[in-house]
């Protein structure tokens, strides 16, 4: 992936966050759709610039939510989790250089790898949002809303979009 | 030297995720809206400016309700206008009393984005310091309470909601004039919680709660919301309430923009 093409994927992503996914809410949960960007990064490009670029999306969401360093932590974080884990679903070898998609991995490991980066940003996302469990079904609604919410519309973009 | 700079390369993408983390906590750590800087939030030109393009395209739903609610306070109002004009005209000179100076002064806003879902939410309005809006002011809609201004750039503000646990605010009862805390507990964005009401008088289930006027936002009797059920307390000697708040937050389109021109007493 060209960086022309990763900066129209990012433009595009972060457009549909702040303008829809931001205002449409269901049982507290919101759509997150720059994760789309963040699952899709290459896997080649040199790790700290992968971070890099997560804090980036994630500080122009935190502009756009009234929520400085939250975004950009938990994209900080989803980040550098990443990798390791699509190693756990897949063999390093596999997986040198491209995109993990679902037309690259198969419908079964990327399901499974988008399942779990899905759950661990949510996680890490509302959690340092509320600093506390003090409304823990609260909590417990939001993430939950979040992960299935977030996880239909990348897992549908990226199968909608074939391109490896 | 050499070892080292091996570990600092080999550890690469670590230090950058400890780098950036530590200054996204920073960030975070940052959250009071007082000193919060403006270009952090959404009040700056270029959030403020495409939360504005965005609600031009998205802003023309719900004004069917918005318009049947302002017809309805408009109403309200009207009718109050009239007898107080008729009650004021036994005892002076009406003109006169009108000439006067207004202790209040509406500075009408629009919204362009808000939130409800947050743990902490906001509100930015499209009127800043070029409009005279200044930090601390009060903000109410037709139905009620909204929020204070907490950020103020030269064309947007940005507005603390009711529903951040930021928020507190000094109310009353209507019927018996007894003063509470008003505050959101991150639970549903319809309710808010009243309390510190002594345990000693009598309250109802569908008593209405406005602005007491203690603190310089809000004039007296701004409508909150109405009394829904009684919340266990911790303390003994006071009573808490879960209040159904008037304001519907997620549908907020215009909002008044309230200045006290009165000097603060203190």
């Amino acid at each position: 992936m060209s960086f022309l093409i990763a900066a129209f994927w990012i433009f595009l992503s972060l457009t549909v966050q702040i303008l829809l996914c931001n205002h449409m809410t269901v049982g507290g949960g919101m759509a997150l759709a720059y994760l789309y960007m963040v699952t899709r990064t290459p896997v080649e490009w040199n790790r700290s610039s992968q971070i890099l670029l997560g804090f980036i999306v994630g500080f122009i969401v935190d502009m756009f939510s009234n929520t400085p360093g939250l975004h950009a932590l938990t994209c900080v974080t989803t980040m550098w989790l990443r990798l390791p884990l699509l190693h756990v679903f897949i063999v390093a070898d596999d997986i040198k250089n491209g995109c993990p998609t679902y037309h690259r991995l198969g419908s079964s490991v990327y399901t499974r790898f988008l399942g779990f980066v899905v759950l661990i940003h949510c996680v890490l996302l509302y959690s340092f949002e509320s600093f506390t469990l003090f409304n823990f079904f609260n909590l417990l609604s939001k993430i939950v809303m979040s992960v299935v919410m977030t996880f239909l519309l990348v897992w549908a973009a990226d199968v909608a979009n074939n391109t490896k | 030297m050499h070892h080292i700079l091996r570990f600092f390369s080999n550890n690469g993408p670590f230090f950058t995720w400890l780098v950036l983390a530590i200054f996204s906590i920073v960030l975070l750590g940052h959250s009071d809206p007082y000193h919060r800087s403006v270009w952090l939030g959404g009040a700056n030109v270029v959030s403020g400016g495409v939360s504005e393009m965005a609600d031009g395209v998205f802003g023309y739903f719900g004004l069917r309700t918005a318009n049947a609610e302002l017809m309805a306070r408009l109403a309200t109002v009207e009718e109050e206008n009239q007898h107080l004009r008729r009650e004021l005209q036994q005892r002076a000179d009406v003109d006169s009393v009108l000439k006067n100076p207004r202790s209040y002064t509406y500075t009408v806003a629009h919204v362009v984005d808000n939130s409800i879902v947050r743990s902490a939410n906001y509100l930015v309005i499209n009127r800043g310091e070029n409009d005279s809006i200044r930090i601390g002011m009060g903000v109410a809609d037709q139905n009620g309470v909204v929020g204070f201004v907490s950020q103020v750039s030269g064309d947007y503000a940005q507005v603390i909601s009711v529903l951040n646990p930021m928020f507190q605010l000094s109310v009353c009862l209507k019927s018996s004039q007894s003063t509470g805390t008003l505050v959101w507990k991150g639970e549903s964005p319809l309710y808010a919680h009243i309390e510190d009401l002594p345990r000693n008088l009598a309250y109802e289930i569908g008593d209405t709660v406005v602005t007491s006027g203690f603190g310089n936002a809000f004039p007296r009797g701004v409508p909150v919301g109405r009394i829904s059920e009684l919340v266990s307390s911790d303390n003994n000697n006071f009573l808490s309430f879960k209040v159904e708040l008037f304001t519907h937050f997620d549908r907020l389109n215009d909002v008044y923009v309230i200045q006290n021109n009165e000097p603060c007493p203190f």
